[in-house]
């Protein structure tokens, strides 16, 4: 699958925040778009996630067949958790493909075996930003976005944390928003 | 009253409507009712 971003522009407010952008997001490539905040990288995310509409150009969807929509694991700025679940669930919940006991699993990995079934509004920023980045990993999906993932995660944890992302990643291709682009010396850094 | 946050992460993640009722809606109602409910007693 090919995601094609053609000649987007996007204002709000009167203020352009893409300016005829384009970029082609192709399988088994990962992409870390850069640059300034405000230069529009969350902007980005959501014209191809489908959550905005731009002003002018188009997102589309290439590939070998018609694909309606992008299945795809995302994480947001914020974590965008429920406070009162506790992470199992708030990874497990987003898809009926996957079980719990695989979900934690995978975030015993990261995170102390005790901790996965308490509400996460008790865990830190870091944990509940690792519990995000597990729930993108762990549905299946064609393409993995991530806007700012390891902001407040220890150096030593994020690197961890980009080998379990990039074996989850599988064929599809892996994009990743950043102010900062240490670490991610295998992807195609692409700045706005 | 629910977090719209949340519920662009369940389209984005096209959660089934089942599931976002039990875990987004209904969490966040019974969150809501709690801190009325709190509100009041300490009155």
């Amino acid at each position: 699958m090919i995601i094609e971003v053609k000649d987007v522009s996007k204002s709000y407010n009167g203020k352009k925040v893409l300016d005829n952008f384009s970029l082609n997001i192709e399988d088994e490539h990962s992409y870390v778009i850069t640059g300034d905040r405000g230069c529009g990288k969350t902007t980005l995310m959501r014209l191809i996630l489908g959550l905005e509409k731009p002003d002018e150009g188009h997102v589309g969807l290439l590939g070998d067949y018609k694909y309606p929509y992008i299945n795809a694991g995302v994480v947001f700025q914020e974590d965008r958790l429920v406070d009162g679940l506790d992470a199992v669930t708030n990874v497990a919940m987003v898809s009926k493909k996957i079980f719990r006991e695989t979900v934690a699993e995978e975030l015993i990995k990261f995170l102390p075996k005790e901790l996965i079934n308490v509400p996460v509004r008790k865990l830190s920023v870091a944990q509940r930003k690792i519990v995000a980045i597990v729930r993108a990993c762990c549905i299946p999906s064609d393409v993995l976005i991530m806007d700012e993932p390891f902001t407040c995660v220890d150096s030593d944890t994020k690197k961890k944390l980009i080998s379990f992302i990039r074996e989850k990643q599988g064929k599809g291709p892996l994009v990743i928003m950043a102010d900062n682009v240490e670490g991610f010396d295998f992807a195609r850094i692409i700045k706005m | 009253m629910v977090d719209r946050k949340l519920l662009e992460m369940a389209k984005v993640y096209r959660m089934p409507t089942d599931s976002v009722i039990r875990y987004i809606y209904i969490p966040e109602i019974i969150s809501f009712f709690r801190k009325k409910l709190g509100k009041r007693s300490d009155n």
